[in-house]
């Protein structure tokens, strides 16, 4: 009981620490980095999903980003779609993407669905700076128009200032986070443990490896999709650099680092290497030497991540309080 | 019929380059079970210090020597300290091992040298010789050469060495290899060096005739895991044989398909074929 007021408490005090940021962040280059971290917070959960909880390597999550990004981009500014429809779509056709990618290439070997889920995201990227008449090639999309969400009876909310996307995206990553929670401790997410522990066994006992793993793959694909899409109509570009290798890298640091399989730890490793490259200020080639070595040092050394770690500390703290 | 002869011949020229370095991936794979994305760049920093080397004077020949010894040396350096280590881990992680690698000597390049591309000028090297209306540089009869009498040494040395049969065996069953007194470690490490030291020899040889960048590694590669895949994992005929095909269907689709796609059409085959054939076209089991 005791234990359970506690918890509420905490959740209540982080819930108006996060409510409260804008009013006491007041520089608007923090505000953006944070607005940033709760982008990759998203991305980084839903490669998670993949690579934690499926415990395959998957190297074409970028592609679903910039799906994402340019599935919303295009329909907001050559068909006029509304942007609160254009942002599930968004999700959605990167959804049905990774379910066709997904059929061949879950039936393959580990290695082989490395290497053809790279080769995936280097066939969308070429495919994205070569057809100019719709992408605009190298040269992006700029002028993305605002977000403005219409709500019936009430009127249209436009997403203008940093707060207000301050708040838009803390709702995305709020409900990112309980979709993943309820689905890891749903029959999916016990399933994909099972077939991450032990496929042979798991399908013994009657579990559909191939359906979960592409339910898993397909669910990390939306998510992917709708953060790709809130970038391009937050910073107001769209342009294929966001397919660039440097994503696979951050990305692989963000969730191996903070701890695959677990939450909180992806979370924090999000947070954290939104903030250290921008306070790094170095060229982006001696950043990523450094990403490299830290990637590197992490797996040899702490393969299991922060949040692996924490919670092996509480594992062994609850074992000594009994 | 010309270009159509010239196309085959440029097909493969690169087809031999793919081949090296996708033998390379192909035995560490059959032997470590280590994807190694760490291949490409023991070619790009071979072709620089190649490069490097012939600045000073030193005559080609040994230049490639040079530049295949530095590469199984930085190959021993890698797998002990980066490999070894994680073996008998969750096979993810020396794949990502391997792939910080990657990211670190490819960016390292880029901050030592600078992304400019490079290039090295000898004079036979870029020699034409024409053969029927075909006109063929040197170095790339000289590429394929050198490709043909390494494969042929390379099966000698599997199949006839005791170093080589302690390969195969240790990719069919490290326990019994331990049993039975063979050192497993030692096997690892020089089948690391050598594959490190085929992708080395790949760059010292096309360092005359392309021009020599920190990114020329990576998209090789790529490549050469499309090989490596359509071939069936550690199948190293089949990875040869793979590795002509995409080449030459690359070299084609170049001319008459499309220039921009260039990239792309080693994938769009490697997923064709895995589509009907998700062992690979000669793949059934892993081993060499």
């Amino acid at each position: 009981m005791n234990m359970r007021i506690s918890k509420v408490l905490v959740i209540i005090a982080v819930g108006i620490f996060l409510l409260g940021i804008p009013y006491f962040v007041t520089s608007p280059y923090v505000m953006h980095i944070i607005i940033f971290s709760g982008i990759y917070i998203i991305f980084a959960l839903s490669y998670d999903i993949v690579v934690g909880y499926l415990g395959m390597l998957s190297l074409g999550h970028p592609a679903f980003y910039g799906v994402g990004g340019y599935t919303s981009v295009l329909l907001v500014m050559k068909l006029d779609v509304p942007y609160v429809i254009a942002l599930p779509i968004a999700g959605i056709l990167a959804l049905i993407v990774a379910l066709i990618v997904g059929f061949p290439a879950l039936r393959l070997s580990y290695h082989s669905f490395a290497i053809v889920t790279l080769a995936f995201t280097l066939i969308m990227r070429a495919v994205w700076i070569n057809w100019v008449s719709l992408t605009n090639g190298p040269m992006g999309i700029p002028g993305v128009p605002r977000p403005t969400i219409d709500i019936p009876f009430l009127g249209a909310i436009h997403i203008e200032t940093l707060t207000d996307y301050y708040y838009f995206i803390l709702i995305l990553v709020i409900i990112t986070c309980l979709f993943i929670y309820f689905m890891i401790h749903s029959r999916v997410g016990r399933a994909l443990l099972s077939i991450r522990e032990n496929e042979v066994l798991a399908e013994t006992l009657g579990v559909n490896a191939f359906k979960y793993r592409m339910i898993a793959f397909a669910i990390g694909a939306f998510f992917a999709g709708l953060a790709g899409s809130f970038t391009a109509h937050y910073i107001t570009f769209m342009g294929p650099e966001f397919t660039d290798f440097y994503y696979i890298t951050m990305l692989l640091i963000m969730v191996i680092l903070g701890g695959s399989g677990t939450i909180h730890g992806v979370i924090i490793g999000a947070i954290a290497f939104t903030f250290i490259p921008e306070y790094l200020r170095i060229t982006p080639e001696f950043r990523d030497v450094i990403y490299g070595i830290v990637l590197l040092i992490t797996i040899i050394f702490m393969p299991e991540g922060i949040g692996g770690k924490i919670n092996e500390i509480i594992y062994k703290r609850r074992v000594k309080t009994g | 019929m010309e270009t159509f002869f010239q196309l085959l011949v440029n097909g493969i020229a690169f087809g031999a380059i793919y081949a090296m370095v996708a033998v390379g991936l192909t035995i560490v794979f059959g032997i470590l079970e280590v994807v190694n994305f760490a291949q490409g760049e023991f070619y790009m920093l071979a072709a620089y210090v190649t490069f490097l080397v012939y600045l000073v004077q030193i005559p080609y020949p040994l230049a490639i020597a040079i530049a295949v010894g530095t590469m199984v040396v930085i190959g021993l350096v890698v797998e002990r300290f980066a490999i070894r280590p994680l073996i008998g881990r969750a096979w993810q992680l020396p794949i990502l091992s391997t792939l910080g690698i990657s990211i670190i000597m490819q960016n390292g390049a880029i901050v030592i040298w600078t992304p400019n591309p490079r290039t090295i000028i000898i004079d036979i090297a870029n020699l034409n010789i024409d053969i029927f209306g075909v006109v063929i540089v040197f170095q790339k009869l000289m590429i394929v050469f050198f490709a043909l009498a390494l494969f042929i040494g390379l099966h000698y040395f599997i199949q006839k060495t005791k170093t080589g049969k302690a390969m195969r065996a240790v990719s069919q069953n490290k326990e019994a290899c331990r049993i039975i007194g063979i050192d497993v470690p030692r096997i690892s490490s020089i089948t690391f060096a050598l594959g490190a030291g085929l992708s080395g020899f790949g760059g010292a040889l096309v360092a005359p005739v392309m021009a020599i960048h920190p990114v020329m590694g990576i998209f090789l590669v790529l490549k050469c895991f499309a090989a490596v895949i359509m071939g069936g994992f550690g199948n190293i005929k089949g990875t040869i044989c793979s590795a002509f095909i995409l080449a030459i269907v690359e070299s084609f689709a170049v001319a008459y398909v499309s220039l921009q796609y260039k990239d792309v059409f080693a994938f769009l085959v490697m997923i064709i074929i895995l589509l009907f054939r998700p062992a690979g076209i000669f793949g059934k089991k892993v081993g060499i």
